[in-house]
């Protein structure tokens, strides 16, 4: 029997492929190895994503996975708020979520609620740190942890993220995201085992301003089941 | 050489040499066990108390907050102390190659490891409901966030054996909010460490150097940061830099006291060390035969007895003081002569009454008993015999001594003068007796006895409800002849306890049985699930009726068929993140002992309830066992006391062959002891183990109160000179063991309230005593 991939692995992996969301603008084919070799295209994307502020979407996303019959269908919200708050709320077909704060990150489904430290384990700090980087524009970090395709048409453009990782690379092969603009719209992960999530979003709001209490609700690490 | 220096040199020669004997062969033992009663029931207690010293009380814990920094500080913390000679080993947190190893260690045991209750559960577990209940969380869980591990998991786990694992290893481990992450405090805002100490918590010298260590490299690394500590250690630690504090300048306080006592009285300071040679030389003596026995000699033993014997203090103040006011030129010998029935009647009669103690269930009390009986005689021996050679003739009272001497003579003519009034002082003492006895309560509570910084107790309070730590004290000891039978016992108690907590008997546990089942269970587990012919068809067909691909589970069966792995053992945690749980199985003496702590006991009852019919389980509240000791040591050491009184009273009545001067020289000790138990009474203080044993000193020293007052009769005109004599040995006393009430230490400041009160009452009476006592003497 093949042996089943380590416990914290595929949570830098589940976190990965949860929250990899928001949006990005146009550009041109381009295989990047750094940030000065990056095409005006690919710092445009990135110039926007970090010009965006808290931003707020709707997705729905199909997973492919070889142990089913059929595609799984998932829908939910997933928001950002500059520099490290991240949520993401399953509404549909169960509940579930992830908020990522202040270097921790919290965990909840229906089998509990789980609170950790991202710096005391590497593959989500690493996961959360990439994502950041990606929501901030942060060029220099996303080349850092990806080797970075881009393409633009006039139909939109494309970004394709390639692990550097080796522990990310047993599980995520690749990585696609497509948006037209300031706009996110789909995004494909690629599992190193053959399945795959796509993401479509759609009601993207950048831009946005959180109050204390909207953090508070949005970003809370408290269990919700809690009384 | 005259006779007087033969005998200098004979008695310091003697001293010398039973100190020097008594040092080389002395071999002193520490071990509680010699202060249990002694029967059978001890052997729980015993066993209970090995754990004081356990591994729960071997480790700190060290939280670390006030900023996102935290965890990088509490990270370089930990590294530092690693390194540390006192720290055994460091925890703080769980890197990838430790849930990796995790993952080794439990993933192939899923199926030995799915239930506590295999006979019942698997087959309900693989029923049509539960299956699809089953089949149904799977699919949301490949909905959610963690579809990327379960997809690769699921094909040899559909039934989520290794989540219910992952859920008992992450409620087992303290202070960990994320079984994948470091440790952190239960409301996140702190990190933590824990570090197991790799000497006694009570090693005085190690842990005051470990603690300064994480002081100091804390300030190295933490900024701004907080550290907070729990740990039996600090405590420790605290309360013996606080006694050691007390004990400094109570020793100082003492001394200058007493230095200042006899400078003022005798004007010489050399007669200080004249009056304490008979004390030395009764304790060097009582050593010397106590280091003779093939049994080690108890440091308690050796304390108390060396405070006891210095009841024998008296003796040579009242040799000096007597010597001092007779008239010039009189020769020790003569003075001591004058006094020797005193002495010897004071010495048996203090003797015997120490001799009770022997008597005694306690091996540690009848020690203390027998250690006095045998230091007492030595030191009036020295008293009597040694003492007169260290004197020079008599006469040459100072004017103190002298106003002293006149006063205690004008005092006793005034009251004999009013002999109602000295027959109303003891009637006092009776009444007070009568209201205060009944308001009288005993302390046992092993707490009381001694005082920690609130501060300190408060922070330590705070770092253990972070970690929703377990009650310090309280656990289930499951005993076996070897570690299968002591883990299949704790399968039991673990699942009677979990019962106990749904009962709401208790908060929480910890439990070896969150990380470790015995062999038994665990195949229990795999025979449960292979009984089931059909799994692989019952699996398939319920799984692919909601959207499951058929024959994905395969690798399940499989696994069922021909396990991956043999069942966990505890050699196979050695070595492993989960190491220190294998803390909780201990082999004392010849029997293995899982421990289970608990945190939130509603009743010891309830527990021991819970735990019926399970031969070889025991609920153990180190608190509650000390406080029986205490209350058996009480209750032992009054019923001992009561017995000397009455041997005191048997010697008095044999000597006087009268009862009423009998029993007004018996009437310091017995009397005394108990006015002193009722005033603490009607004043609200409660009385503990320590004033009961301090009782018996008072016991022993107010008898020679009532013996030199009644003997005084027979020559009235030294009635100055005695009872001089008594408020100097009263305030010698107060010194030395009165100053102790000084302490912040409750025990302390029990021996010397008790003590101190006790010589008090007795000096008050004696004129009183002399004065009834002189009805029909001579004049």
């Amino acid at each position: 029997m093949a042996r089943a991939p380590r416990p914290a692995l595929a949570l830098g992996l589940l976190l990965l492929a949860a929250t990899a969301s928001s949006r990005a603008q146009a550009g041109e084919d381009d295989a990047v190895a750094s940030a000065a070799a990056a095409s005006p295209g690919l710092r445009q994307v990135m110039a926007g994503f970090a010009a965006s502020g808290g931003v707020r979407a709707h997705f729905r996303e199909t997973k492919q996975l070889a142990l089913l019959d059929a595609p799984l269908e998932t829908e939910g919200v997933v928001v950002f708020s500059p520099p490290d708050r991240l949520a993401r709320h399953t509404t549909r077909p169960g509940s579930s979520a992830i908020v990522v704060r202040g270097g921790r990150v919290a965990l909840h489904d229906e089998t509990g609620h789980q609170v950790m430290e991202l710096d005391a384990d590497d593959p989500a700090r690493h996961f959360v740190d990439n994502l950041s980087v990606l929501l901030r524009g942060d060029l220099e970090a996303l080349i850092a942890r990806y080797r970075v395709g881009f393409q633009s048409s006039e139909a939109g453009w494309q970004l394709e993220l390639e692990p550097r990782s080796k522990v990310l690379r047993q599980l995520i092969e690749s990585i696609r995201a497509e948006g037209r603009g300031a706009a996110l719209l789909r995004m494909q992960v690629l599992e190193a085992n053959g399945d795959s999530t796509v993401t479509v979003y759609s009601d993207v709001e950048t831009g946005l301003e959180f109050d204390a209490a909207e953090t508070e609700r949005i970003f809370s690490l408290e269990d919700p089941a809690a009384p | 050489m005259t006779d007087d220096a033969r005998v200098r040199a004979v008695t310091l020669v003697l001293l010398v040499a039973l100190g020097l004997y008594s040092l080389t062969k002395l071999e002193l033992s520490h071990s509680i066990t010699h202060f249990l009663p002694a029967g059978e029931e001890s052997e729980l207690i015993e066993l209970s108390l090995d754990l004081v010293d356990s591994p729960l009380a071997r480790r700190m814990v060290l939280a670390v907050g006030g900023g996102p920094e935290r965890t990088q500080a509490a990270t370089q913390l930990a590294q530092a102390l690693r390194a540390h000679p006192q720290v055994a080993w460091v925890e703080a947190g769980l890197d990838r190659e430790a849930v990796a190893s995790l993952f080794d260690l439990y993933f192939d045991r899923r199926v030995y490891l799915a239930s506590a209750s295999p006979a019942l559960e698997v087959p309900r577990l693989l029923e049509s409901p539960e299956l699809e209940r089953r089949a149904q969380r799977l699919l949301d869980r490949l909905a959610g966030p963690s579809s990327t591990l379960v997809s690769r998991t699921a094909p040899a786990d559909p039934l989520g054996l290794f989540d219910g694992v992952l859920a008992r290893i992450r409620a087992g481990r303290p202070g960990l909010a994320g079984a994948d992450g470091g440790l952190v405090s239960r409301d996140g805002d702190f990190s933590i460490v824990l570090l197991g100490l790799r000497s006694s918590p009570f090693d005085f010298k190690a842990q005051s150097g470990l603690l300064r260590d994480i002081e100091r490299e804390f300030a190295g690394i933490g900024g701004d940061l907080v550290l907070e500590q729990s740990g039996v250690n600090r405590i420790a630690v605290a309360s013996e830099t606080s006694i050691r504090g007390d004990v400094d300048f109570i020793s100082v306080a003492a001394l200058s006291g007493v230095c200042a006592l006899f400078l003022l009285v005798f004007r010489s300071l050399p007669r200080l060390l004249i009056a304490i040679l008979p004390s030395m030389s009764g304790f060097a003596a009582a050593t010397a035969v106590a280091v003779s026995f093939p049994t080690p000699l108890h440091g308690i033993t050796l304390g108390f007895g060396f405070a006891l014997i210095g009841v024998a203090i008296d003796y040579p103040i009242h040799v000096m003081n007597h010597h001092a006011l007779s008239p010039a030129g009189t020769r020790a010998r003569d003075s001591v002569r004058r006094i020797r029935a005193s002495l010897l009647l004071s010495g048996a009669s203090t003797s015997f009454g120490f001799l009770a103690l022997a008597l005694s269930d306690f091996p540690g009390l009848s020690d203390m008993g027998i250690f006095a009986a045998v230091g007492i005689p030595v030191a009036l021996a020295v008293a009597v015999f040694s003492l007169p050679a260290f004197l020079g003739p008599g006469g040459g009272a100072t004017p103190v001594q002298r106003r002293l001497s006149d006063g205690f003579e004008a005092l006793v003519r005034w009251l004999a003068a009013r002999r109602r009034l000295a027959t109303a002082l003891p009637l006092a003492y009776a009444a007070i007796v009568a209201v205060g006895l009944p308001q009288l309560r005993w302390q046992d509570d092993p707490a009381s006895l001694m005082s920690a910084d609130p501060t300190l107790l408060a922070e330590d309070g705070r770092v253990r409800e972070r970690i929703v730590d377990v009650d310090p004290g309280r656990f289930v000891l499951s005993l076996a002849p070897d570690p299968e039978g002591a883990l299949r016992l704790n399968d039991q108690v673990h699942t009677r306890l979990a019962a106990a907590v749904e009962a709401g008997q208790l908060e929480g546990l910890r439990s070896l049985h969150s990380f470790l089942w015995s062999q038994q269970l665990q195949r229990e587990n795999l025979l449960a699930f292979r009984s089931v012919p059909d799994l692989d068809a019952r699996i398939d067909g319920t799984f692919a009726a909601r959207g499951f691909r058929a024959g994905s589970f395969g690798a399940f069966t499989q696994a069922i068929a021909t396990p991956e792995s043999e069942p966990l053992l505890p050699e196979d945690l050695a070595g492993s993140p989960l190491e220190r749980t294998l803390d909780s199985l201990a082999r004392i003496d010849e029997r293995w002992a899982a421990v289970t702590y608990l945190r939130g006991v509603r009743s010891g009852a309830g527990i021991r309830d819970a735990l019926a019919g399970l031969a070889g389980a025991h609920y153990v509240d180190q608190d509650e066992v000390i406080g029986q000791i205490y209350e058996g040591y009480r209750r032992s050491t009054l019923k001992m006391i009561a017995l000397g009184a009455v041997v005191i009273f048997l010697v008095l009545q044999l000597r006087y062959r009268d009862l009423r001067r009998g029993l007004l020289a018996f009437l310091p000790s017995a009397l005394v002891a108990l006015t002193t138990l009722s005033l603490f009474g009607l004043l609200g203080m409660t009385v503990n183990v320590v004033g009961a044993i301090s009782l018996v000193v008072v016991l022993g020293m107010g008898v020679d109160y009532g013996v030199f007052s009644v003997d005084g009769t027979t020559r009235p005109e030294q009635v100055g000179a005695t009872l001089s004599s008594l408020l100097i040995s009263c305030l010698t006393t107060l010194f030395v063991f009165g100053t102790l009430a000084l302490s912040e230490q409750p025990a302390l400041q029990s021996i010397g309230a008790t003590t101190a009160s006790g010589v008090l009452l007795a000096l008050l009476l004696s004129p009183a005593i002399f004065v009834l006592a002189s009805r029909g003497e001579r004049a």
